[in-house]
């Protein structure tokens, strides 16, 4: 029971560690101990938010100044990222990964269906610094139909659609920074949180498995039979804070084939048997 | 008075003279909504009518040989010719079909019905269910967590997202006919259709150790106003809670 | 002292044979004892002759357990198959003894392992299925549980090698593939089942002890591990397991009904290429509907419910071909044929009862309750230990040379068919009327369900005093019983041939001579 237990805390610990792992880390430079931030803070509370719906009704609105809502976003399986985009280096660094494994995915599975959006959390952005941040991301022409980088419309919408995915952030006023989680959100078609993932840990094959698990209930095309043979070969590793081997699936099917091959072998081996035991009969007779 | 219909058509069936009846009792409430439970208390019916046919006619059958080719003398035998090949196909194939086209049967009436409990009404409340040993804790969208009793307002579709702290539990309720797995690191589902005000155990079917059989709680269905007020009243006393908490935290914007 | 150095280093396949039936029957002897224990305590709500869940948990552990790995599986594929798939396909032993004698060595420990359960300090409460989480984190002595499925797995395993390779390579000459006794048939293909999937639930239960106790992360989520996947091991197993224990029951029920109505069975082929042939090729394809609650994809519900739903056409064949040979045959009621029919009726029960929980809406309410026990008492549970039963009684006069009592037979026989269904069926009803969930110590909040728990307690206590009769009965025999000639029924089949007991190695003085058209089953024409 401990057992289970300790794994649970220390579950919630790494995640609360990933969460900080790159963000705040330039926050805590003056050495001063007594105002070191809690990472624990911005932890996303996992166990309680996968699973939980977003609502669909937020404005959103993009480079361009066009209008949308988050539920026209949905529909397919969907990345959502929390940015600001006056940010020094983290946002940037993190969208810039989502970019550089969304590149690598493409490359590696072309035509996998999904939407990307990055959000800011800051009431300050505008489309003035929204488009000063996607000049500096350069997102790859073909990118940029699944990938959208937006701010919410209405201020007061932030606080209510952070909440209900479980993002926590505040303004550090001493290191004039946002502290917040690096979280990746992996929204279902239906607009259900599947899975987080944290950091800048993460390699595209990871994400490529996260997009499976926010979209594997389905069989539509002859697809998603190699994606659900995949999302079973590979399960997400909380503690890590990414997909691994699914060991005793593994081996459970080794020990399948195994059985078969014993079966072959009783009747291979036996064939000697049989012409002894002919013999034998033909003695007899005789 | 519990599952009085169902306890009518199991009981009932080797009579098979149970009339279509009972079944007016519900539905005069029930909305646009489909319940489940009344579509499984009426496949359940029909399976069992199905089944109750097959049943009689084997056992019929097998009695009357039984009977009329007892033996008679000590040395006599059995004289059944073997069959022709045709024959032979004919008893494989045409029973075969005729299995078959009732499995498929009663799998299209299944799987109609699993749709109707897999798919969430659009106007349900949802509610989170942390299960652990051996204890049932709800969480209501508006934070109000209550433990191993779920109160929800008659009338409204009610869906459970489900997980676990530490083994596998199951969330039984008998009169809804439903239950599903809640584990630790996968989120599960299930809906009902609370119509009438009521109390209804639910309880858990998975065995989880020691006091599997103590772990069980209540539905408690209340009237739709009865509800809201109990509902908001919990909240408030959640908001002092909850403002006390963020006075601490001080979180801020710049 | 010789006599039991003898038995113990024996590699004669009759004498194997009768160590697995003892052995077995011991494992009966106390599984039942184990469920005397539960019905006792379920006689009425609240504490009734223990206030602690976990002995109950223990006896439930045990009783299911012993009875399916420890009982039921080493007298239908150990005891009858050893005894009688020589003599019927007229070999003069296995193919390989030597291993055979290995395999009964390997079920001994199994059953002593199973046994300690009475005597270690944490004795396993994880169920016979052992599903994790609850394995991995319980107090009690989960490796346990791990080592007696381990070792009768692999006893298993030996004795499915020697069968096949017994029955494709030694039987006497003249005798093919459609002249074989539908037992024969049976066992071959419950051992290819039995190989086929026993290295599945070996890695299963290896992987739940090594979570326990080298602290690896298989089934635990927090660290990529998946709980499910245990679940989809073990029935990907145990429900060809069933199998593996329909199968031989029936073959032996086949058996049986064709020697005591003197007839053949109807549409012998239909019944092995598309009866035992079907549930063969059915047999993988169907494990999720024991996961039907447990959260798995939607998509792989409904395929293995129609998957689950198709298992009735084999089954179903089995059935014509069993109430056929009754159709102009010569029927009379010696004990084991009473038990043989009884089988019939019993699994009429079983297997439509099924027919509903192969639906999956219809499983996610009784899945979990009494129903469910009900149904695989009737269909596996009872009707399998009456096939077995029913073949003891059947061999009796060919391993011993006695004859048994036949009225204290058929009076122990329908004082213990009165008690089974004055337990199982009120279970089913309980459970779908009331819901009341399964594996309950106390079942406070389902007040409705105790008349139904008094009287199936009741039901436990006639079982009881029947097969008491029957242990009586048999003992008795054993020592006091008239002598029996070599073919007391009249049988055509080969087994009936020899001397009553057969010679000790061998079978026969000398394999007897397989006639151009000879089959077990050829009743009404000339006797050669």
């Amino acid at each position: 029971m401990s057992w289970v237990n300790s794994a649970r805390h220390a579950l919630r610990f790494v995640i609360a560690g990933a969460a900080v792992f790159a963000g705040p880390a330039a926050a805590v430079s003056d050495g001063n101990i007594n105002s070191t931030i809690d990472p624990s803070v911005v932890a996303i509370d996992e166990p309680e938010y996968l699973g939980t719906p977003i609502a669909r009704d937020f404005v959103l609105v993009d480079e361009n100044g066009r209008e949308f809502t988050l539920g026209e976003a949905m529909g397919k399986p969907l990345i959502l990222l929390f940015s600001y985009y006056t940010c020094d280096g983290v946002c940037e660094t993190l969208n810039k990964h989502l970019a550089d494994r969304l590149a690598e995915m493409e490359a590696a599975s072309p035509g996998r269906d999904y939407r990307a959006l990055t959000i800011s959390f800051d009431r300050n952005d505008d489309p003035a610094s929204l488009r000063h941040f996607v000049s500096m991301l350069d997102i790859p022409e073909h990118l940029k139909e699944r990938w959208t980088v937006s701010v919410l419309r209405n201020g007061d919408d932030i606080k209510r659609l952070t909440d209900s995915v479980g993002v926590r952030y505040f303004w550090s006023y001493r290191d004039k920074v946002f502290v917040h989680p690096n979280a990746f959100i992996f929204v279902t078609p239906k607009g259900r949180i599947a899975r987080y993932l944290h950091g800048a840990a993460f390699d595209a094959r990871d994400m490529e498995m996260a997009l499976i698990d926010a979209d594997w209930e389905k069989i539509s095309s002859a697809r998603r039979v190699i994606d659900i043979l995949a999302a079973a070969c590979f399960s997400y590793n909380f503690k890590e804070g990414r997909y691994t081997f699914n060991y005793p699936l593994v081996i459970g099917v080794t020990s399948l084939l195994a059985g078969i091959f014993v079966v072959a072998i009783a009747f291979m081996v036996a064939r000697k048997k049989k012409m002894r035991s002919v013999k034998h009969a033909q003695q007899q007779i005789a | 008075m519990r599952n009085n219909r169902l306890h009518r058509a199991f009981t009932a069936l080797p009579f098979v003279a149970l009339p279509g009846g009972a079944s007016a009792e519900f539905e005069s409430i029930v909305e646009k909504v489909e319940d489940p439970a009344a579509g499984f208390d009426h496949l359940w019916f029909e399976v069992m009518v199905d089944i109750t046919i097959i049943g009689v006619i084997f056992a019929l059958l097998a009695l009357y040989f039984l009977f009329r080719y007892r033996r008679r003398s000590p040395g006599e035998e059995g004289t059944q010719k073997p069959l022709s090949n045709l024959n032979i196909i004919g008893w494989a194939l045409i029973p075969a079909f005729v299995f078959m086209a009732d499995d498929f049967y009663m799998a299209a009436k299944g799987w109609q019905l699993y749709d109707t409990y897999r798919r969430v009404p659009e106007n349900s409340l949802e509610v989170k269910l942390e299960s652990a040993m051996w204890t049932w804790d709800y969480t209501y969208p508006n934070g109000v967590k209550t433990y191993n009793e779920l109160r929800v307002p008659a009338g409204q579709p009610v869906v459970l997202r489900m997980t676990s702290r530490d083994t596998i539990h199951s969330h039984f309720i008998p009169d809804f006919r439903i239950k599903e797995d809640s584990m630790p690191g996968r989120v599960t589902y299930m809906w009902f259709y609370p119509q009438k005000p009521g109390e209804h155990i639910v309880s858990c079917a998975e065995y989880c150790g020691q006091l599997h059989s103590r772990m069980y709680g209540k539905v408690i269905v209340m009237p739709r106003g009865e509800f809201d007020s109990w509902y908001q009243a919990e909240a408030a006393k959640l908001d002092v809670k909850l403002t006390k908490l963020s006075d601490n935290r001080g979180a801020g914007q710049k | 002292m010789s006599v039991l150095k003898e038995w113990i280093f024996t590699t004669d396949h009759k004498k194997v044979g009768l160590l697995y039936l003892i052995g077995s029957m011991a494992a009966f002897a106390f599984a039942g004892f184990s469920a005397l224990m539960m019905r006792a305590e379920l006689s009425s709500i609240g504490p009734t002759i223990t206030n602690n869940p976990g002995d109950y948990n223990v006896w439930l552990y045990f009783h299911g357990a012993a009875m399916i790995l420890g009982f039921q599986i080493p007298a239908l594929t150990g005891f009858l198959a050893n005894y009688l798939v020589p003599l019927q396909i007229g070999a003069k032993d296995v193919a390989f003894p030597r291993i055979n004698a290995l395999s009964v060595w390997l079920f001994y420990m199994g059953l002593i392992l199973a046994l300690l359960t009475f005597v270690v300090p944490d004795p396993p409460d994880v169920m016979w299925t052992g599903y994790p989480p609850y394995s991995t984190i319980t107090f009690a002595n989960t490796a346990l549980y791990t080592f007696t499925v381990l070792l009768l797995g692999f006893a298993s395993i030996l004795g499915g090698v020697n069968f096949l390779t017994t029955i494709a390579f030694m039987r006497a000459p003249g005798i093919g593939w459609n002249q074989l006794n539908m037992f024969t048939w049976c066992t071959f293909a419950a051992f290819i089942l039995q190989l086929i999937f026993v290295p599945v639930l070996g890695t299963a239960v290896t992987l739940i002890s090594l979570d326990k106790y080298l602290g690896t992360h298989f089934f635990d989520p927090s660290s990529g591990g998946d709980v499910l996947v245990y679940q989809n091991l073990f029935w990907f197993y145990s429900h060809p397991a069933v199998y593996v224990i329909l199968l031989p029951f029936i073959g032996i029920v086949f058996d049986i009904v064709a020697t005591f109505a003197r007839n053949r069975i109807f549409n012998y082929k239909a019944a092995v290429y598309g009866g035992v042939g079907g549930i063969l090729l059915l047999a993988g394809e169907v494990w999720i509907h024991h996961l039907y609650v447990t959260g798995m994809p939607d998509w792989i519900r409904v395929g293995q419910m129609v998957t689950t739903l198709l298992i009735s056409i084999p089954v179903g064949l089995l059935f014509i071909s069993l109430v056929g040979t009754l159709y102009k045959g010569s029927i009379s009621f010696e004990t084991p044929m009473l038990y043989a029919l009884s089988v019939v009726f019993l699994m009429l029960i079983g297997g439509l009862t099924g027919i509903p929980l192969a639906i999956v809406s219809l499983t996610l309410h009784v899945s979990d309750t009494y129903y469910i026990p009900g149904h695989f008492h009737y269909v596996m549970a009872v009707a399998g230990t009456f096939a077995i039963f029913g073949g003891v009684y059947y061999l009796f006069p060919k391993f011993t040379g006695k004859m048994y009592n036949e009225f204290v037979g058929k009076l122990a026989f329908w004082i213990t068919f009165v008690g089974v269904n004055v337990i199982f069926f009120p279970m089913m009803i309980v459970g779908v009327t009331e819901g009341m969930p399964r594996r309950y110590w106390d079942y406070a909040q389902f007040p409705g369900a105790e008349p139904y728990q008094y009287w199936m307690t009741v039901g436990a206590a006639i079982i009881g005093v029947g097969f008491l009769l029957v242990l009586f009965n048999w003992i008795h025999a054993l020592f006091a019983g008239p002598k029996a000639g070599n073919n007391p029924w009249g049988s055509r089949s080969l087994e009936w041939t020899t001397t009553s007991p057969p010679l000790d190695h061998g079978n026969w003085e000398e394999v007897p001579k397989i006639e151009e058209g000879w089959g077990p089953y050829e009743y009404g024409t000339e006797k050669t």
